[in-house]
């Protein structure tokens, strides 16, 4: 994979050059701030070298607010579909929904930093964002799902279900699930085809898996829609 | 405007002045005294300076004492302390012992002068001759020229102590008000600072949560990232120490990743980054959704119009309420309400056990209210047992008291 890496941080950077280059991966491109980030990868662009994956820090200069994450979703809106993982260094729901509002066509993640150093963790989640997958940090994905009263068809869900789901929506396979619940293959199928119906997602859905976590996530972002 | 003595003079307001001139009179000597007694003085100076101020309401004047409302009982020796003694003490005490020698003056010269002038005819008739320079009352008609003239020194001796008392009246006003105005101008300089201090106080948190941001919890992702790059390798490792290095590698990971979820939280307690980038409302928000309780959140106006120390203060607020609703009040919901106008107003509700207190719940709400009132703002706690517990805070967008200070200035 060529991947286009953005951190103002030298020694996170290093690690992180490091880590996917030994993992086999391309770093096509290297940025230390969110200006740099957009230019190079527009450049990149233009020499019709698009990288397969874009992972960059949140807070970054000019402004050291969220401008890398700005430039993810500026990104996004002129590639379609191009994979962004984010990494932040706390954890933060509307950091995260900024990201997935825009994410119809998946291929996004927002990781916590230090689950870079769960080396296989990271290096798969980095394989689903760039396979068009969506992947939210469990710490932030419990933010968003504690159970709500007037969660509408989420709440047509069983707790197993909703597992399931949260699951899913940290980027887990069907097989990981199973591992991680201790339920057979067969088991996650049928909860995870019950999800998909009591979300009223049909078959003929493209990428239903992504949709199924994005409908999910906006679904408890009720704060947006009242103000 | 001693003339707003006279125009609100009643007879029975005069017949007091005088008695108070006459009375002002007779302490002279002690005041006197108890100046020239120097370590006496001062606390001559604060009694003289609170009869007066006493005589002053007595007869009108909107004057307040010295004594404070609290009553403490050792005012006197603090007031001997402070640079009010000399400024507004001390003058007032010297024009009352000016004004004392005029009206003892006054009394024993005009008072006694003209009564006995006034007496003339009755001392002729005793063979007592009234006599005043070569003037001499020794003939029926000379000591009846008298009386007109006893009466005109008699009522201009009244004029003379009527005018000391308006003038101490003035005295009284004029240099307490001083004191007044002197003291409303450092009170809006205190709480202006009051308020600066706290927005340097917020700044410096920000700094400080800036700080350990970019530096020690960057240098942590740093060393996790690299432990985790050591935890992997160490898992292909072949040879028999490859498990115990496996181990340690794990452990020290593990204890990196520890660390940092401390650091996060104590960073968060100091100034919680959500309020610098996403404002106000998106921190609530972020509060909501950490809350065990299912939280109703519903925010109106425009967030971005409150100054950081304000949001700073609110959230806290918030945060604080939240906690004492999951922990107290024994419920699964709570509201909360923000709305930005032309102040910011924030209200935390829960229909719980109630019965909180300021005081009794601990330091956390009882300093927070310091803050928000520091700000010029006000935090309120209703909680009636049984029905649950409300606690709204009110703070200006800019603090009230900047115009007053100002002007004061």
């Amino acid at each position: 994979m060529r991947i286009f890496l953005t951190e103002d941080a030298a020694l996170i950077r290093a690690g992180l050059q490091e880590l996917l280059e030994s993992a086999g991966h391309e770093v096509g491109g290297v940025a230390t701030d969110a200006v740099e980030l957009v230019t190079g990868v527009e450049e990149a662009a233009r020499a019709g070298a698009l990288p397969d994956i874009v992972v960059t820090d949140v807070r970054m200069p000019p402004n050291n607010s969220d401008d890398g994450l700005r430039a993810a979703v500026r990104l996004r809106e002129r590639h379609p579909g191009l994979p962004v993982l984010v990494l932040s260094a706390y954890v933060s729901g509307p950091y995260a929904r900024t990201l997935l509002d825009d994410s119809a066509s998946g291929g996004v993640g927002y990781l916590l930093k230090e689950r870079v150093g769960h080396v296989a963790d990271f290096l798969s989640s980095l394989e689903v964002v760039a396979g068009g997958g969506v992947v939210v940090d469990p710490e932030v994905v419990a933010h968003l799902t504690a159970p709500r009263s007037d969660d509408g068809p989420l709440a047509r869900l069983t707790p197993r279900e909703r597992e399931v789901l949260q699951l899913m929506a940290a980027g887990l396979s069907n097989s990981q699930i199973g591992e991680k619940l201790f339920l057979s293959q067969a088991a996650v199928g049928k909860h995870v085809a019950n999800v998909f119906a009591k979300l009223d997602l049909p078959p003929s859905e493209e990428n239903r898996r992504v949709r199924a976590v994005l409908l999910w996530l906006r679904h408890n972002d009720r704060f947006r829609s009242r103000r | 405007m001693p003339l707003t003595g006279l125009r609100i003079a009643r007879p029975r307001r005069l017949a007091l002045r005088v008695v108070f001139e006459l009375a002002a009179a007779a302490v002279w000597p002690l005041q006197v005294v108890g100046i020239m007694l120097l370590p006496l003085a001062p606390f001559t100076a604060i009694a003289t300076a609170e009869v007066e101020r006493w005589r002053a309401r007595a007869c009108g004047e909107d004057v307040a004492p010295l004594h404070p409302a609290d009553g403490a009982p050792a005012w006197a020796w603090h007031r001997a302390a402070t640079r009010a003694l000399w400024r507004t003490d001390a003058p007032i005490t010297l024009a009352s012992l000016v004004l004392g020698a005029v009206s003892g003056l006054a009394a024993v010269l005009g008072g006694l002068g003209g009564a006995v002038l006034v007496a003339a005819p009755v001392f002729h008739a005793t063979k007592v001759y009234v006599n005043v320079g070569p003037w001499v009352g020794d003939t029926a008609a000379r000591a009846w020229t008298m009386v007109p003239v006893g009466i005109t020194v008699l009522a201009g001796t009244l004029a003379v102590l009527l005018g000391a008392s308006v003038a101490r009246d003035a005295a009284v006003r004029v240099l307490g008000g001083q004191e007044a105005q002197r003291l409303s101008r450092e009170l809006g300089s205190v709480r202006t600072s009051r308020a600066a201090m706290l927005e340097a106080f917020d700044a410096e948190r920000r700094r400080i949560e800036r700080d350990l941001h970019d530096g020690a919890q960057q240098d942590l992702v740093a060393l996790s990232i690299t432990l985790g790059m050591l935890e992997h390798t160490a898992a292909s490792l072949p040879g028999a120490e490859a498990g115990r290095v496996q181990t340690l590698a794990r452990r020290a990971h593990e204890q990196a990743e520890r660390s940092l979820v401390r650091l996060r939280e104590t960073v968060h307690g100091i100034h919680p980054r959500e309020l610098t980038d996403l404002g106000l409302f998106a921190a609530l928000r972020q509060l909501a959704d950490r809350s065990p309780l299912q939280v109703d959140l519903r925010a109106s106006g425009d967030d971005a119009s409150v100054p950081p120390a304000v949001a700073a203060a609110v959230y806290f607020v918030v945060a604080e309420a939240l906690t004492n609703a999951t922990v107290h009040a024994g419920v699964e919901r709570a509201e909360v309400g923000a709305e930005v106008g032309d102040g910011l107003r924030v209200v935390v509700r829960d229909t719980g056990r109630g019965g909180a207190r300021l005081d009794s719940s601990g330091t956390g709400l009882a300093g927070l209210r310091e803050r928000v009132r520091a700000l010029g703002g006000e935090l309120a706690v209703d909680s009636p047992a049984d029905v649950g517990t409300t606690i709204t805070a009110t703070v200006p967008l800019s603090p009230t008291w900047d115009d007053e200070a100002m002007m004061g200035a």
